[in-house]
């Protein structure tokens, strides 16, 4: 314990404070003029938090007797949740004025749930990630239900909350039965426990798996990892628990539902990806190759279908996200494969940030063309906007075109990255599934492009006060443009630089 | 092994069997006469006013709610007092670590009594 | 003289399982809470077998913070289940079918 340890956890630590002082600020505060300084406060702590991450640099560092690791995949997916926070308090300030919400509480819970998503993002042991999922999710149940007198919003918190809790109570069954099978094949065969690391920990339960003959397809452990992998699956709206994604998106207010799509899915699937580096290459049967195989295609199909004929647009993106989330879990798939692996976690790595961006600016939009803080929701209120609002029809094309995976969007790079991975993983098939997935939801992403472009309507134009939001759209279709056309110059050589495997090959163990 | 739990099994087995003689005696042999009053819930004292299952107010659940956050997070107070002696060089450390942690709560206690959750009615 | 471990996981199993279909049969919302609770134990009893018999103190460990993370739980979702109660004066989850599609 140093001062290099609390630098290491330096991130998630700002947010925390970050979210107390906040609440403390709005506490003795009654004026507005200073209300505007929560949410200057509430940035500074999370550029506070971006710098720290930054410091960090790229090699890897653990922290807390070997609870946390961070290396240069943990930095860029702290430096990017950081980011949507900051994004996310400076675009809901219109939705919070309309509607009265309280507004220290609603920074402090972003904060927060930043903060656990934080540490979940860098944990090397289980129970850090526990701790940090539970932290991220109970601040989501509040969110989704934050406005609180619209009968939407509310049920959306407690069908969240209810699925949530569920699903966490599985999640820590998964840990406790790895915890015990790592445990008792270690006791068995007379391996010692690793120096300074507990049996919860990645890198014990690495060495159990590349050491221990047939641990890989021990019952206990298999039924642990497999209830440990739907689980994080869940938390980032994966099917089969992908009912409540949808529901969600469309209750609670557009801002919120963003940031939920967003932080949820950067948190869940990175540590995902560290819990994958050290089954790559394990004997682990079929059993978890099965089910993830499963989830991914049911999610992209499930998702893409259920898009197909929406008349909300909040609840079309809830689809679309479960869709995504089987894409990259086809990423995750294919790091399992040691050759694949490398390309794999960049490819997942490039598809987090592009949705991330997408997917903020996507709800950005939606608050960006509402009136009076209430969401654009109606897909039929998109009827013939090119007409009334080209800049807005545009905004909402490129984003929708991204998520389509049209080539000179970023959305098409990224698809491209994880089927390629997928292909040298040699995973023809499901790629072809996943293809046809994609050709549904293309059906559904050009229905409302049709509906903006080519379908006249009598609507009239209301003009829009939320100019935050209109600020965050516009900034986000260019990025995703800029991302897609100049892929290689622009963003991916750094991705690359700063994606090196977590630290759980199972020999570095001392 | 599992033998030593054999005389628990008895003593269960031996209670059951006595409870359940006695209750069928009584109602075999016993004479039955009902009255009004006999058969109301409570034979001597105040005549009950209304059910028991009545709905509680919610301000309760507030209440409850408050209650097992704070209570249940002293849990963490417990292995660290145990541990603490133990922790040696640590030990100056270890009593930041706690502060901090109490300071977290004080935090959220504030905030509780500021937004006037602590008030009834 | 003691209690096989296998013991302990097979009932911490099966009370996981109770959990589960109260989850998926109950309609209140506190008894589906209650459920969940039920596996969050399940889940501590395990975990408390494990570190027993591995002779390690990671599994009580996790056991109190799982007591902790429950409680906080509890707290929001009691928050959220009386906002509900307020607007509508019925927390069943039959009346939550407000967003379809």
């Amino acid at each position: 314990m140093n001062f290099g340890d609390i630098h290491a956890a330096g991130a998630p630590i700002l947010m925390a404070v970050g979210g107390c002082v906040v609440l403390l600020t709005d506490l003795a505060s009654k004026r507005s003029a200073t209300r505007k300084f929560g949410t200057f406060l509430a940035i500074l702590f999370c550029i506070a938090s971006m710098v720290c991450s930054y410091t960090l640099g790229g090699q890897l560092r653990t922290a807390f007797s070997n609870g946390i690791a961070v290396e240069g995949l943990v930095v860029t997916m702290q430096i990017l949740l950081a980011a949507i926070a900051a994004i996310t308090i400076v675009a809901s300030s219109e939705i919070l004025q309309s509607f009265h919400l309280p507004k220290g509480e609603y920074r402090a819970l972003i904060l927060l749930a930043s903060a656990g998503a934080m540490v979940l993002v860098q944990s090397l042991d289980l129970v850090n990630a526990f701790v940090g999922i539970e932290i991220m999710s109970v601040a989501f149940y509040v969110l989704a239900g934050y406005r609180r007198a619209q009968a939407a919003s509310e049920e959306a918190g407690a069908k969240y909350f209810l699925m949530g809790a569920f699903v966490s109570a599985i999640l820590l069954f998964g840990i406790a039965l790895i915890y015990g099978s790592v445990g008792l094949a270690m006791k068995a065969n007379g391996l010692e426990l690793p120096q300074g690391y507990s049996f919860t920990n990645i890198v014990t339960i690495s060495k159990a798996i590349h050491q221990v003959p047939g641990f890989g397809t021990s019952p206990l452990f298999l039924l642990g990892a497999v209830m440990l992998i739907g689980s994080l699956m869940f938390k980032a709206g994966v099917a089969p628990f992908h009912m409540v994604a949808p529901d969600v998106y469309q209750g609670a207010p557009a801002p919120i539902a963003g940031f939920l799509a967003t932080t949820s899915k950067v948190a869940a699937f990175t540590i995902l990806m560290r819990f994958f580096t050290i089954l790559a290459g394990a004997d682990t049967g079929a059993a978890i190759n099965v089910v993830v195989i499963g989830l991914a295609l049911l999610s992209i199909i499930v998702g893409n279908t259920g898009a197909a004929n929406q008349k909300s647009i909040k609840r079309l993106f809830g689809y679309s996200s479960v869709a995504h989330g089987g894409y990259i879990v086809l990423g995750l798939l294919a790091s399992l494969g040691t050759e694949s692996q490398a390309a794999a976690i960049t490819a997942v790595t490039f598809y987090i940030v592009a949705y991330a961006i997408t997917t903020i600016g996507s709800f950005a939009v939606v608050a960006w063309l509402g009136k009076d803080g209430e969401d654009a929701d109606a897909i039929s209120a998109y009827r013939g906007l090119g007409k009334r609002n080209l800049g807005a029809a545009i905004t909402l094309g490129i984003f929708l075109l991204s998520l389509s995976g049209i080539p000179l969007t970023v959305g098409f790079l990224t698809k491209l990255g994880v089927f390629m991975a997928l292909l040298s993983a040699g995973g023809t098939w499901v790629a072809v599934v996943a293809l046809i997935g994609s050709a549904i939801g293309l059906y559904a992403y050009l229905r409302v492009i049709s509906e903006m472009f080519f379908v006249d309507s009598t609507q009239q134009e209301t003009s829009s006060t939320d100019g935050a939001s209109k600020l965050v759209a516009v900034s986000a279709a260019t990025l995703v443009i800029v991302m897609g056309v100049f892929p290689s110059q622009a963003l991916l050589p750094s991705f690359e630089a700063s994606v090196t495997a977590p630290p759980v090959s199972g020999d570095e163990v001392k | 092994m599992l033998s030593s739990y054999i005389p628990v099994l008895v003593m269960v087995a031996g209670a059951t069997i006595v409870a359940l003689a006695l209750i069928g005696l009584s109602a075999l042999l016993g004479p039955r006469r009902p009255s009004a009053s006999k058969d109301s819930a409570y034979e001597c004292g105040v005549t009950p006013i209304g059910s028991a299952r009545e709905r509680f107010p919610v301000k309760f659940y507030l209440t409850a709610m408050l209650f097992i956050v704070f209570d249940i997070e002293t849990i963490f107070l417990y292995p660290w007092a145990v541990n603490y002696k133990a922790s040696g060089g640590l030990m100056f450390f270890n009593l930041v670590e706690m502060l901090v942690f109490v300071a977290i709560l004080l935090v959220g206690y504030i905030y509780v009594w500021k937004r006037g959750g602590l008030e009834w009615g | 003289m003691s209690i096989p471990l296998n013991y302990y996981i097979v009932l911490s199993m099966i009370l996981f399982s109770l959990g589960i279909a109260g989850v998926t049969t109950r309609r209140n919302p506190i008894l589906i809470f209650m459920s969940i609770e039920l596996m969050l134990n399940a889940v501590n009893l395990s975990l408390i077998a494990f570190g027993r018999y591995l002779g390690d103190a990671g599994g009580q460990m996790l056991t109190i913070f799982v007591m902790a993370v429950a409680a906080a739980e509890v707290s929001v979702g009691l928050g959220i289940l009386i906002a509900i109660f307020r607007t509508k004066d019925n927390v069943d989850v039959d009346v939550l079918n407000g967003l379809k599609g």
